[in-house]
């Protein structure tokens, strides 16, 4: 049965209680490691905290409360109803048993296409991201324009063989066997802030690769952000303590 | 036409940040275009969207199609710029539901290009964007796709032309606009 529940409000009453002086959620996203503060990296001067920090993920999406019920509490935007209709479901695709959620009809609609990529602007703008991560293919639909709104530089993560040039590689486990991801060398500096951006995550193992190459070269991952989880594969908790924002749930 | 030969002031700073791999995908002299790192350069990555939208901006054009996968790249921004629909023209077996397909020949051997049914309607204006154009035969299959469900093709766009390959000749007479020609 399909049920589609708002995770969170992308105007999270949360973000205006929040301090720079007091310590956060862990479900926060800022500078911290091991439980102290770290200084600004090198080359990004950081005027103040508060810019830096993104509103804790709401309730609604710690994994103890990750229900239904607790997500439909939350105060839903507007313009997620018109997103998630605009999103087509298809039985049995690729293999028979799993339920397709296709984003291409949202693609066709193009004020809920504007509203998705608003939703994600509104996050992420002014908050020091210079990377925008977008994983072969169809984050690269929803990547670029994210990154040209936030003046971010964006980064393909490609199957393998299709970059040219000297590139780094993560493997990663699929249902049966394993497959790579690949970023090119240098087009991210260690230090900089980093979004990974995909349309869907599932089990989470290629957020997961994604993250992991970020991570190699030095950059911070703040965030992953997707228009769908599909919570019941539990992708969120494979991505260990990096924050998961999404649009649309669908169980 | 192109932006090159227009010379538009931006297009310096576009030209001088795509990367030239050679031996990419194979040994035997290809040069590879490697536009990853315009993407890097966020004001020439923007330039180069804006000299797409100044130029099909209000031109009752309601279908974007980008060729997969770096036609995704730019065909999204440009399509949400100037308020069309953004349409993924894809390898086999990657959209779900149904599709048509079209078949085009390769240097050995042939691909195919799919597109969902129902994405675009009889008489919508379209535009296929990719990131190049070198022989013409993906952008001429994309077209093929288009014209099949009646959909008219204002002009195929892309960021890099190698002229040497004569891909314009093989778009049957469609206008073909690019920013920089590579030779």
């Amino acid at each position: 049965m399909m049920h589609r529940a708002l995770i969170f409000s992308s105007l999270n009453p949360i973000y205006s209680q929040l301090s720079t002086t007091k310590a956060s959620p862990d479900s926060a996203v800022f500078p911290k490691r091991d439980g102290a503060w770290i200084g600004p990296p090198p080359v990004f001067r950081l005027q103040n905290y508060k810019r830096t920090l993104l509103p804790p993920l709401c309730v609604a999406s710690d994994s103890v409360a990750n229900q239904p019920k607790m997500a439909s509490q939350d105060e839903q935007d507007p313009r997620i109803s018109k997103i998630s209709s605009a999103i087509r479901v298809i039985p049995n695709f690729p293999k028979p048993g799993i339920m397709f959620q296709d984003i291409t009809t949202l693609l066709l609609d193009t004020k809920a296409f504007r509203d998705t990529i608003d939703l994600f602007v509104e996050r992420y703008g002014g908050k020091d991201i210079s990377v925008v991560a977008g994983i072969e293919a169809r984050g690269f639909i929803f990547g670029p324009p994210i990154a040209l709104a936030i003046g971010a530089k964006f980064v393909p993560m490609r199957k393998p063989n299709k970059l040219p040039g000297e590139v780094i590689s993560e493997e990663y486990s699929l249902e049966y066997g394993t497959d790579k991801m690949e970023m090119h060398v240098g087009a991210v500096q260690a230090g900089e802030r980093a979004l990974i951006i995909d349309d869907l995550i599932a089990t989470g193992g290629t957020l997961c690769a994604a993250i992991k190459l970020l991570e190699r070269i030095g950059a911070h991952v703040v965030e992953c952000a997707c228009v769908i989880e599909l919570p019941e594969l539990k992708g969120r908790e494979r991505l260990g303590d990096k924050p998961l924002f999404v649009l649309v749930s669908s169980t | 036409m192109s932006a090159y030969r227009d010379k538009d002031p931006r297009i310096h700073g576009i030209q001088s940040k795509i990367r030239v791999v050679p031996n990419f995908p194979k040994p035997a002299g290809i040069m590879f275009q490697d536009i990853t790192t315009l993407l890097l350069d966020p004001k020439a990555f923007k330039d180069t969207v804006d000299l797409f939208v100044e130029r099909y901006k209000g031109k009752n054009i309601s279908v974007v199609a980008g060729i997969e996968a770096r036609g995704f790249i730019f065909g999204p921004p440009i399509a949400l710029e100037i308020g069309a629909k953004f349409v993924p023209l894809r390898k086999p077996k990657k959209l779900p539901g149904r599709v048509i397909s079209e078949e085009y020949e390769l240097e050995y051997g042939r691909d195919c290009l799919e597109m969902h049914l129902g994405a675009v309607e009889p008489g919508e204006q379209a535009l296929v964007v990719d990131d190049l154009i070198a022989t013409g035969g993906t952008l001429c299959a994309a077209m093929k796709l288009l014209e099949r469900v009646g959909a008219d093709v204002v002009e195929c766009a892309c960021v890099i032309e190698l002229p040497d390959l004569k891909g314009r000749e093989r778009l049957n007479g469609k206008p073909l606009y690019v920013l920089l020609e590579s030779h």
